[in-house]
């Protein structure tokens, strides 16, 4: 059940989906945070369920890092509620029912990997058994090691471990593998990925679309301190995407492909045919449905990365 | 508490500072002074050399345990993320505090052992049974203010000033306390101010139980004074520091 997994690229969407059950993990609602004149959090209404992986995506700046640590009661929300599986986040802390590993984080000089994993596991009344998490986490060989002494994916590793320690419900993950190289990132997420897939709940900041997108069931993208997209991958592709449907004709001549439903706008080159549409499904349904002859139908939704600039760029825009 | 205690002692002793400063330069100390002064005549009543500079050298190492396990390690965990995640484990702040100010007191007992062998091993210093104990426990218990007083700079010192500070002010105390400079050879001024300070007192506990005679309500009367003092400042600045907000 611990075991590794060591597949590059993978993605665990389909088993989150399978896990994931009504019971609510995390609730925010209208959560704004200020420092002085500034508005860091502005409104956020966020709630998840248990087993769900989700990634909180946004730019530097539009406040992951506050609502992180409102959500683990390292600060207070100016208003609004935060509850972690129906408690304050202090009394979910108590309960062991949180692990989180943050941005900042040095190991305390001098102590041995070890050490310091045995004191965390003596505080949680239900740790992960020693020899598992050292797995889980990839420590083989680095027990005796002083923390001080490690590299910054052994680090990173530790510190991993010292969030999943205490077998946490919710693990809260702020910008995991900023300071990473490209293999120190693939073990960690693999890492993740098996912690995530024994049905714990997982939330991570990340500015990294392509890992929100391989690693999170769920995508939350906020910009200037709102929410400013909610759903799975296919799901914000096809809100805020524009996909395109294409087919190619029998012969040249045809035309009116706008009174087609969803349709915006069509380009014909040569046999090739172009539909931008906002609801692929309905277009390619209604294409089904007409005796008229087309052939190599293709549907591409839209980039994902394509659709999360131009949503930022928008919040951004509206805003100023 | 336990584990908090082993973590942070394993921590503490593999601090080259505290090996340093609390164990390596007090056994120079001691060994430099009383070989220069130790083996003089000495009046009847005082102490012979050796035993009058074993106590305030003990005394200065077991200080400067308190502090460096403290100060400058509270500082730094403040700054570098550590203390935000034991924020986020089951354990209870006061729980943390405590468990420093006893890792401190601990530290410090060794440091002093430490001077008192090397008295006896090194200069031959002789005293009975009852006069090592008490000296050595009351001398042990003079220096845990200043566990509260390490305490209180961790939280009002910032990474990068930390050492220094902690350093500066222990260099300051020891000196006018009366501990690298005896107290004999202090002018008057200088001497109302030492007896004004925990580290003369932590000392003077020593002197009066090593020549057995009794200490004095005095010295209790400062070092507690001065205990609360830092425990006042202390709990003022770590709460500051811990409020969510």
């Amino acid at each position: 059940m611990y075991a590794m997994i060591s597949t590059p690229g993978l993605s665990i969407e389909k088993e989150k989906h399978m896990s994931v059950s009504t019971e609510t993990a995390v609730r925010l609602q209208g959560v704004t945070k200020s420092y002085a004149a500034v508005r860091a959090v502005q409104g956020i209404d966020l709630e998840i369920r248990r087993g769900e992986t989700v990634a909180l995506l946004g730019p530097n700046g539009a406040g992951k890092t506050t609502t992180i640590s409102m959500l683990l009661g390292l600060l207070l929300p100016t208003s609004g509620t935060v509850e972690v599986f129906g408690r304050t986040p202090a009394e979910a802390v108590r309960q062991s029912r949180i692990g989180a590993m943050l941005q900042e984080g040095k190991l305390l000089p001098g102590v041995k990997v070890g050490e310091v994993l045995d004191f965390v596991r003596g505080l949680h009344p239900t740790p992960v058994p020693r020899d598992k998490l050292i797995e889980l986490a990839n420590l083989g060989g680095l027990e005796n090691r002083r923390v001080d002494r490690l590299s910054g994916g052994q680090t990173q590793r530790v510190r991993f471990a010292l969030a999943i320690v205490g077998n946490p419900d919710l693990l809260v993950l702020d910008e995991p593998t900023s300071a990473l190289d490209v293999e120190a990132r693939r073990q960690f997420w693999a890492s993740m990925h098996a912690y995530a897939e024994e049905g714990h709940t997982v939330l991570f900041a990340t500015h990294y679309l392509e890992e929100a997108q391989d690693f999170a069931s769920r995508l939350v993208i906020i910009a200037q301190g709102r929410i400013i997209a909610d759903g799975t991958v296919p799901e914000i592709q096809t809100r805020y995407g524009q996909p395109q449907v294409s087919f190619t004709l029998e012969q040249e001549g045809a035309g009116g492909f706008e009174r087609l439903p969803g349709v915006e706008r069509s380009e014909v080159e040569g046999l090739r045919v172009t539909l931008h549409t906002r609801d692929a499904d309905a277009t390619v349904r209604a294409l089904v449905n007409t005796s008229f002859p087309w052939k190599e139908i293709a549907v591409k939704s839209n980039d994902l990365e394509e659709i999360f600039i131009s949503l930022v760029h928008q919040e951004q825009g509206a805003s100023q | 508490m336990k584990g908090y205690l082993r973590l942070e002692l394993l921590r503490a002793l593999r601090d080259p500072f505290y090996l340093l400063l609390a164990v390596v330069a007090p056994i120079g100390f001691y060994l430099l002074f009383s070989g220069l002064f130790g083996s003089g005549p000495h009046a009847p009543g005082t102490l012979p050399g050796a035993v009058q500079i074993m106590i305030p050298i003990a005394v200065y190492g077991g200080i400067w345990a308190c502090l460096v396990a403290t100060g400058p390690h509270i500082a730094s965990e403040r700054s570098s993320g550590w203390f935000q995640y034991l924020s986020l484990l089951p354990i209870a702040p006061w729980k943390i505090v405590v468990g420093r100010a006893l890792v401190a007191i601990v530290l410090a007992l060794p440091a002093m052992l430490l001077i008192d062998g090397t008295a006896v091993l090194v200069r031959g210093v002789q005293l009975t049974a009852g006069e090592w104990v008490s000296t050595i426990l009351l001398t042990w218990v003079g220096v845990w203010p200043f566990a509260l007083l390490g305490i209180a700079l961790g939280y009002v010192t910032n990474e990068s000033t930390s050492l220094g500070v902690t350093y500066g002010l222990f260099t300051a105390v020891t000196t006018i306390g009366g501990l690298t400079v005896p107290p004999s050879i202090m002018p008057n001024a200088m001497l109302t101010l030492a007896k004004t300070l925990p580290t003369y007192h932590a000392a003077d506990l020593g002197w009066r139980l090593a020549s057995g005679q009794a200490p004095e309500l005095i010295s209790a009367v400062v070092l507690v004074a001065w205990a609360l003092a830092f425990l006042l400042v202390a709990a003022l600045f770590a709460r500051r520091a811990v409020r969510v907000r």
